[in-house]
């Protein structure tokens, strides 16, 4: 056994009141003076530093060309309910008709959900709930499950958490509490409920896989260009996607200097390493929320349930909104830009 | 304590409030001070009930906000949705799997939700109607309720009040209540597969019921003004108990009206 700090048996042992050894620290600290305060009214206030590291910035057809091939095994899809859902993202995954095998939401989806499966794009889903809270239940989840075109495995909010903070530890599976074998969620989907036996106490147990997702696509309201992100909200169950996630991207409202980015630490809701990268567009959840910066668009929500309510004016909203747009087009068309 | 005012409504002609109202000020009564309430999805009206007993009988109740994980939301004003940024005017947020996992390990004394169906032991549906695989009616699927047997209580409160929503026994239980009755639900506690005690109330547009202690038959508690015995058991599917003299639901009272109506400002509750 090698020592290499040469402390001897020590080396973890902090706990009889003397400092614990160290290890030498190898790191030559640059110091680099304070860059000096710009005057007042001399331009802006936070001048674009000069940061080697590369950007993680893409735009948002290559990003979903590049990450999202058709057949894409499992995607993963952050928000919750009309807020916070990636919506330039899956409007861009419409247009450019990439099938998935496997659709994994947050607690509670909607438009983004629907609008997949009603393009039919999506073989299965994994999803404790599909529609639309106050406003109804989601209609191309409901048309397609009653027609049997799309298989759902409905599964509760703790188990879907559960799976995905195992998919973000490398475990092959979570242990679940006791009671959930009481509901028929459970008794319904053995995919994702197992009787086993807990190997500390030999009673029996019900375990779920861990849900590891191919892509994970979440909305954060700001970041910089290195993808360190800014919650201005709820974080729903957006992180532990990204966690869990082999791949995630991120659209933003504003990309923001590192340093702004980066003034609060504790702010920062994910760290940038964790993303392969981000998009930077403005109203690119609409017609649900971002957080802190638009409420959602109710009546647009509601022009979307009229017409979905039947697959042919589901399809007339495809056209008018989706495949003959590009995002910018698709603003131009709807209460942003109209006002 | 509660400390009632004068009460108003109910006598003469038109009603002085909702129906939605009414379930509010009703649900709000029956929190308690101290312990820790869960709301969900859509469910404003649950929302509203929890600010109200905060503000009326029970400022030591805590509550959620469904996914928005904000804690002891002020409610100025009530929004419709349980993940609106305006939830976060409150106390705290916590992150949502928190929040959810927390559901888990006991830390929720009440939770208040609704359902597609209910029947007549307190199992709730929010899932499919029919055969799971090609349901007739695919609902949105039940969130937190199939975890809720971990929580005290729950109180179960329904928009619709008929005889496709108040059924024998529920076509898919996505909530467990009292199973298939007190003797099935007494051994799953036995056996630890059950935390709380059950569905405490159900409120429903046309009265207010509770589950026999012995049975966990759901009974009849209180009718709403206006609201006969005949109309309740019309609408619905199954036998209740129920005494011989029914009591009327109290009214809202002003003060009630008055405190719900402050956070509720914009008409929600009476559309």
């Amino acid at each position: 056994m090698s020592e290499p700090n040469g402390h001897g048996n020590g080396a973890s042992d902090g706990g009889n009141g003397d400092q614990p050894p160290r290890r030498p620290i190898n790191i030559e600290i640059n110091m680099q003076p304070y860059p000096a305060a710009p005057p007042p009214d001399s331009g802006p206030a936070e001048p674009e530093e000069a940061d080697e590291r590369p950007s993680k910035r893409l735009e948002l057809v290559e990003a979903i060309s590049a990450y999202v091939p058709s057949g894409l095994d499992s995607l993963a899809i952050g928000g919750m309910h009309m807020h916070n859902v990636p919506m330039a993202f899956v409007r861009e995954i419409v247009r450019q008709k990439r099938r998935i095998r496997r659709l994994i939401t947050s607690p509670a989806a909607s438009l983004g959900a629907d609008l997949l499966i009603g393009a039919g794009l999506v073989d299965e889903i994994v999803t404790p709930y599909v529609g639309f809270e106050y406003l109804g239940l989601a209609p191309c989840f409901r048309r397609a499950a009653q027609e049997g075109s799309l298989k759902v495995y409905e599964v509760d909010e703790l188990t879907l958490v559960l799976g995905l903070r195992a998919g973000g530890a490398n475990q092959p599976f979570a242990a679940l509490p006791p009671g959930l074998e009481l509901s028929d969620v459970a008794q319904a989907n053995p995919d994702f409920y197992r009787p086993s036996t807990d190997p500390f106490t030999g009673r029996e147990v019900l375990v779920t896989p861990a849900l590891r997702p191919q892509l994970a696509l979440v909305h954060a309201q700001q970041s910089d260009s290195l993808g360190n992100l800014l919650f201005k909200g709820s974080t729903f169950t957006d992180r532990e996607m990204i966690g869990a996630a082999r791949n995630a991207l991120v659209q933003v409202e504003q990309v923001i200097s590192n340093v702004q980015a980066t003034r609060n630490p504790l702010g920062v809701g994910m760290p940038g390493y964790y993303l392969k990268g981000i998009v930077e567009a403005p109203f690119s959840c609409h017609p649900t929320s971002s957080h802190r910066f638009y409420h959602y668009d109710e009546a647009h929500l509601k022009e979307y349930l009229q017409l979905a309510a039947t697959p042919a004016g589901f399809q007339e909203y495809l056209e008018k909104y989706i495949y003959a747009a590009s995002e910018t087009e698709y603003l131009s068309k709807t209460a942003i830009a109209t006002g | 304590m509660r400390i009632t005012f004068e009460e108003i409504g109910g006598r003469g002609s038109g009603k002085p409030y909702d129906t939605q109202e009414l379930i509010a000020v009703v649900l709000a009564r029956t929190l308690r001070n101290g312990e820790m309430v869960g709301t969900g999805a859509g469910s404003a009206v649950a929302r509203a009930a929890c600010r109200v007993a905060q503000l009326l009988q029970a400022p030591a109740l805590n509550f959620v906000a469904g996914g928005s994980g904000a804690i002891n939301p002020f409610l100025e004003p009530l929004v419709p949705s349980s993940c609106d940024y305006a939830n976060l005017d409150c106390e705290a947020v916590l992150p949502l799997a928190d929040l959810i996992t927390s559901i888990a390990a006991g830390r929720l004394d009440t939770f208040l939700i609704g359902g597609l169906e209910v029947d007549q032991f307190g199992n709730v549906n929010l899932s499919v109607l029919g055969d799971p695989a090609r349901p007739k009616l695919r609902g949105p699927g039940g969130a937190a309720l199939p975890i809720l047997t971990s929580v005290e209580r729950t109180i179960i409160f329904m928009t619709d009040h008929s005889p496709r929503s108040f059924v024998p026994k529920v076509s898919f239980i996505t909530a467990p209540g009292f199973l298939t009755g007190g003797e099935a639900w007494r051994k799953a506690r036995a056996e630890g597969r059950i935390q709380g005690h059950g569905p405490h109330l159900v409120v429903s547009p046309l009265g207010v019921f509770d589950f026999e202690e012995e049975s966990k038959r759901m009974r009849l508690v209180s009718l709403h003004p206006g609201v006969t015995v005949e109309a309740v058991k019309a609408a619905t599917g199954f036998e209740l108990v129920g005494p011989d003299e029914v009591p009327i639901t109290p009214p809202p009272t002003q003060i009630e009206l008055a405190t719900l109506r402050e956070l509720d400002q914009q008409r929600i509750l009476r559309v």
